[in-house]
């Protein structure tokens, strides 16, 4: 145990900590947005993800990096970044659609209960990894060095390079945005709307169909965007990707209140914080046990998670 | 099926207690009306391919030219069993290479992790073993006596780390390792050889870690100059890439055993690799036999890759024993166990435990985006 880093690395293993928990973040998004309104684990988000780095590998392939450049100049990689968000989230987004339609929409129509649709969620989780698994060899693939990744600047021991940046900047930014949707546009009442009441909502017109594709639709761009910025952070991927990281997700979204997006959001910054630290205190074959023994402590108190009360209320 | 494979394992392993007087030498295998069969256990699909296509690859080769040249000799069919280096895959592929008659021995496996899996099987069914790579230290105890290695054991490979890391120069060396059998024994082994002095800090990450900025951050406040790796290429190269990103240990010195020692390495940790030590206990083909590099590039179209040699070689013992009249599995193994065998660039003789007589330990650098071969360690 080493309590001395804590105090020499702390900007460092804060800014880390942020950093990570933001893409958390907006994995977590995916996963209790459907949960509020659907009640349901899309247990297939995590592939979701997984789809969208393998789409930023396509285009970087087709654009032909063979991953061994120098990295690019600032508007260059700005124009070829976005690129490759939209790519990826557009594909994680229709995925996510049709996948609600496969596999939860028939089995929603014909009542079935809950169980079903979770199997059919695990069900198409584990045809996405492995058909990923035989598509891409099962084999780690490498995403070309777009940004230079040397310090801008320094704040005490953190160094932040450009990469963070744009994932803080960027993250941020989207979270931003999806707040304004949901509070602001009419899908977004609708969101509210059903997951407060579906019964009631179906009786004012809304039309739930439409709401859940729409959430499907959302939660599949954010995980899109996630794996854009998971690529230029790490630069690999492969098949398993999305389960290694969904745990974690789906994780912060519990620790967080699963139902709830402010909950979502400060579960993911928290657990980011937590594995960073428990990691450089404790040693990183640590970090789980840490991790999961603090969800465990917060839902033996607070069984709906740190912001789960505001579920009820519906103040999503 | 239970009551057979006792049967099996009863008369194999009294049979095997009583190898020495027990010397037939028949055309075919009891049970066999075919050719026979030397199998290659190893990962021709998935992560680990490359160097199991590799290692394939050398071992059909060997086949392919005792086929041509073996005259009278029994014709040998050259069989593989696909693990992708997989613990949980291994067994069931063994069993079925155990009840298959017409095997009369496996060249393999690959990794230490499906090669203990498969152990025991092999084992009950006494069916003769000699991997070309698989270099965990424990394997023996398992393997009884069908296990054989062409390559010197982790047991080798751990000081001869510690040697290459604290010959650094003022030696500041940060140990991690994934966990796994193969990585934490290494990592093990170099925290007990190298002096303690030199040694400032150690971690434990997991395979499928793609994180390491708390580790980067130790390395950092530990001051090391050199860091150790025990595992695998996947993660290392995820790992010395954060090592690099980061200004305070940008320029230490990585060093890690031969899981790293990957060309895929190289093309997913790009110029970040550069520099990086590996030990090995395997002799580049190109090195031992050009005439026959060049064949084999003919034959497959590739460049021989890590251990390549070593299964051909571990292949041609196999045929030597065929050569000399030996077609029964016990036959085989008593075969490989009293005699030697001269191959390309080495001699294999196994003592009691299946180890070979001599130990090599090299070492290589990846420089200018290629592995070289540095020499041996002393």
């Amino acid at each position: 145990m080493d309590f001395s880093i804590v105090v020499s690395e702390f900007a460092s293993l804060v800014l880390d900590g942020i950093v990570v928990g933001a893409i958390y973040a907006l994995v977590a998004l995916g996963y209790t947005l459907v949960y509020g309104v659907l009640r349901l684990i899309n247990f297939a988000h995590s592939e979701i993800f997984m789809l969208g780095t393998f789409a930023c590998l396509g285009v970087t392939m087709l654009l032909g990096y063979t991953g061994f450049e120098e990295p690019i100049g600032i508007g260059l990689f700005l124009l070829t970044f976005i690129l490759i968000t939209v790519v990826a989230a557009v594909a994680s987004g229709s995925a996510a659609m049709l996948l609600e339609v496969v596999a939860y929409r028939r089995l929603r129509r014909k009542g079935a209960n809950r169980l079903s649709s979770l199997i059919s969620a695990i069900g198409a989780s584990f045809f996405l990894v492995e058909l990923f698994r035989l598509l891409t060899d099962s084999k780690d693939w490498d995403f070309p060095r777009l940004l230079d990744k040397n310090s801008l600047f320094e704040v005490s021991s953190a160094y932040f390079t450009a990469d963070k940046l744009v994932v803080l900047i960027g993250a941020f930014g989207l979270m931003f945005a999806l707040d304004r949707i949901i509070k602001g546009t009419r899908l977004g009442r609708g969101i509210r709307a059903v997951s407060q009441d579906e019964k009631t909502a179906v009786l004012m017109g809304v039309d739930v169909d439409k709401v859940i594709a729409f959430t499907f639709l959302l939660g599949g761009v954010l995980a899109g965007v996630a794996s854009a910025f998971y690529m230029l952070f790490y630069e690999a991927t492969k098949f398993n990707v999305g389960f290694l990281l969904g745990i974690s997700a789906f994780t912060a979204a519990v620790l967080g209140g699963i139902g709830n997006i402010r909950g979502a959001l400060a579960g993911s910054f928290a657990l980011g914080l937590i594995q960073q630290f428990s990691s450089a205190i404790l040693g990183y074959n640590w970090r789980d046990v840490v991790t999961f023994l603090i969800l465990v402590l917060v839902l033996l108190f607070k069984p709906t998670g740190l912001f789960g009360e505001a579920l009820q209320r519906a103040r999503v | 099926m239970s009551l057979v494979k006792r049967t099996i394992g009863v008369a194999a392993s009294v049979a095997v207690a009583f190898a020495t007087f027990v010397a037939p030498a028949q055309a075919a295998p009891a049970g066999c009306s075919d050719d026979l069969k030397l199998v290659f256990q190893g990962a021709l699909t998935g992560p680990a391919a490359q160097t199991g296509i590799g290692e394939y690859q050398g071992f059909k080769l060997a086949v392919l030219q005792y086929n041509e040249k073996r005259g009278s000799g029994p014709k040998v069919e050259p069989g593989f069993i696909d693990t992708q280096a997989d613990p949980a895959q291994s067994p069931a592929l063994a069993l079925a290479t155990v009840n298959d008659k017409c095997v009369i021995g496996v060249v393999g496996g690959m990794y230490s992790g499906e090669t203990r899996a498969a152990l025991p099987i092999y084992l009950k069914g006494a069916l003769p073993v000699i991997s070309p790579s698989a270099t965990n230290a424990t394997l023996p105890t398992v393997g009884g006596d069908v296990f054989h290695r062409v390559v010197a054991n982790d047991d080798v490979q751990g000081p001869a780390l510690a040697k290459l890391a604290g010959n650094q120069p003022n030696a500041k060396v940060f140990i991690v390792d994934d966990q796994t059998t193969y990585g934490k024994d290494l990592a093990t082994t170099v925290k007990k050889k190298l002096e303690k002095a030199k040694q400032v800090g150690s971690d434990s990450v997991t395979e499928g870690t793609t994180n390491f900025s708390s580790v980067v951050a130790k390395v950092k406040k530990s001051g090391a100059n050199t860091v150790f790796y025990g595992g695998y290429y996947p993660e290392a190269s995820k790992f010395v890439k954060q090592l690099r990103d980061n200004a305070a240990t940008k320029n230490v010195k990585f060093i890690a055993g031969d899981g790293v020692l990957d060309n895929e390495y190289i093309k997913l940790a790009k110029t970040n690799a550069e520099g990086t030590s590996m030990t090995a206990p395997y002799i580049p083909m190109e090195r031992a036999d050009k005439a026959l590099t060049a064949i084999y590039k003919k034959e497959f179209g590739v460049a021989p890759a890590v251990y390549t040699l070593e299964a051909y070689n571990a292949a041609g013992f196999f045929l030597a024993a065929v050569k000399a009249g030996k077609t029964e599995r016990l036959a085989i193994l008593d075969y490989i166990n009293k005699t030697s065998y001269k191959g390309v660039g080495q001699t294999l003789k196994f003592d009691a435990k299946g180890e070979p007589a001599t130990k090599v330990m090299n070492e290589f650098i990846v420089k200018n985006g290629k592995i070289e071969y540095v020499g041996a360690i002393k």
